[in-house]
């Protein structure tokens, strides 16, 4: 890998970070997971398994990446952005390794049900050193792995494409990120992707807008509140009026007949 | 019983069992327009801010009889990507939000503010807009405030001669 020595780097400055973190078992776990390299190797091996169902049409089930049909690369991230900015960071982290410009890029959070699982949640100031590693090199292995595609349709080697503003070119030919993608049922895995050098990043390491915001002052997002399941019923704690008071039963037949949303709508 | 009332700019008429239900529970459960937020329940936090005729309500509190007849605006009916609120284009440019949950009802009011108070001073932002945010972006929040109502006073300019 062209980075290794800076990796190893990366790694020993998490350990610090660990160590000298706050000590309570939630982050105990988190450090397992940092500084377990088995871990990060499974989450691309799983990734790359998935290749087909992640590298799909928008409405295929994935696990990353998803590309649009206007050549918008959706990043689905296991991590939950709060506020604290984990999206942009992600979306920087991405985009340069896929050479594609922050408009392209969108993160949206990773549905449990078909998508990447985070089995180590978001906290403990981890998502952006825990996903650093392997985020680039997912990024870079997608964007390979589109190099391969693009030659084969444009009939010019590997060797002789680049890739700018998630267009690949070669020979005077070219091909966004989706055209390459329509079609192909069998996709080439590089087995080591090369990370660019850092210091050719467009957007680590610089200021950009915050990618979150838009949605939020139209009020989109979706809070673990606003998750609704067909027939879903809605209930509320009754508390008792004193202090110490023991539970005997409740009559629930009114509570029952109540409102439903699909009685409801007009 | 049934309610009817306006919901940006759509009508409904709403069958219910209860005419104290909280007007949030109809927008919310009822219409399905999640982007008004449940925070405490108790008319406190501002979390459930919208407009009925045009004035801030606390929706959580606010029994839907109340409501008959009357036009409601949401956040999801204050503006869009394609025509934004001045309030919202004000949020982006000073990066308002951080978790965002508590946004909508402050940038409600906000609105709903800037309709009586067009030029509001730092005072008349700390009585009216008593919303609560545990993200803390009530500095920003301000700065926003007094841009959108740069921008609501710049069109309300444009606007004027065309009414006269």
């Amino acid at each position: 890998m062209a980075d290794n020595q800076s990796s190893e780097k990366k790694l020993s400055r998490r350990k610090f970070l660990v160590r000298g973190g706050l000590g309570t078992i939630g982050v105990l776990a988190v450090g397992t997971y940092v500084l377990r390299n088995p871990i990060r190797r499974a989450i691309l091996e799983k990734a790359n398994e998935m290749d087909l169902a992640y590298m799909g049409s928008t409405d295929n089930p994935m696990l990353w990446f998803e590309l649009s049909k206007d050549n918008v690369v959706i990043l689905h991230s296991p991590k939950i952005e709060m506020g604290q900015g984990t999206f942009t960071g992600l979306a920087q982290m991405a985009a340069d390794e896929l050479e594609i410009s922050m408009s392209k890029i969108k993160v949206v959070h990773a549905t449990t049900a078909t998508g990447n699982i985070d089995g180590m949640s978001t906290g403990g100031s981890t998502s952006i050193s825990g996903l650093w590693q392997p985020l680039r090199e997912l990024a870079a292995t997608f964007r390979e792995m589109m190099k391969i595609e693009a030659a084969k349709k444009l009939g010019v080697p590997v060797s002789e494409l680049s890739v700018q503003e998630g267009i690949v070119s070669g020979n005077g030919k070219s091909l966004t990120y989706s055209e390459i993608s329509e079609g192909v049922t069998d996709w080439t895995v590089p087995d080591a992707p090369v990370l660019k050098d850092i210091s050719t990043y467009k957007f680590v390491g610089k200021p950009v807008a915050r990618v979150d915001l838009a949605d939020k002052v139209y009020g989109a997002p979706m809070f673990g509140l606003d998750a609704e399941m067909p027939n879903m019923l809605y209930g509320a704690v009754v508390r008792p009026s004193k202090i110490g008071a023991k539970f005997i039963s409740a009559t629930t037949d009114k509570a029952e007949k109540m409102l439903r949303r699909d009685q409801n709508c007009k | 019983m049934k309610i009817s009332m306006i919901v940006n700019g759509q009508s409904h008429a709403i069958e219910l069992t209860d005419e104290y239900t909280p007007l949030l529970w109809v927008i919310r459960d009822i219409l399905g327009l999640k982007g008004t937020k449940f925070g405490c329940g108790k008319a406190a936090c501002g979390a459930c801010t919208l407009h009925v005729d045009g004035e801030a309500v606390r929706s959580c509190s606010y029994p839907v009889k109340f409501a008959e007849g009357k036009q409601i605006t949401t956040i999801e009916g204050l503006g869009n990507a394609e025509n934004p609120h001045p309030v919202q284009q004000a949020w982006i440019e000073e990066i308002v939000p951080q978790c965002g949950y508590c946004q909508p009802g402050f940038m409600m009011a906000t609105a709903a503010l800037l309709n009586k108070i067009p030029n509001p001073t730092d005072e008349d932002i700390d009585n009216n807009i008593i919303n609560v945010c545990r993200c803390g972006t009530y500095y920003r929040m301000r700065k926003a405030i007094h841009k959108a109502a740069d921008k609501q006073n710049a069109i309300n300019k444009i606007n004027e001669p065309a009414k006269a």
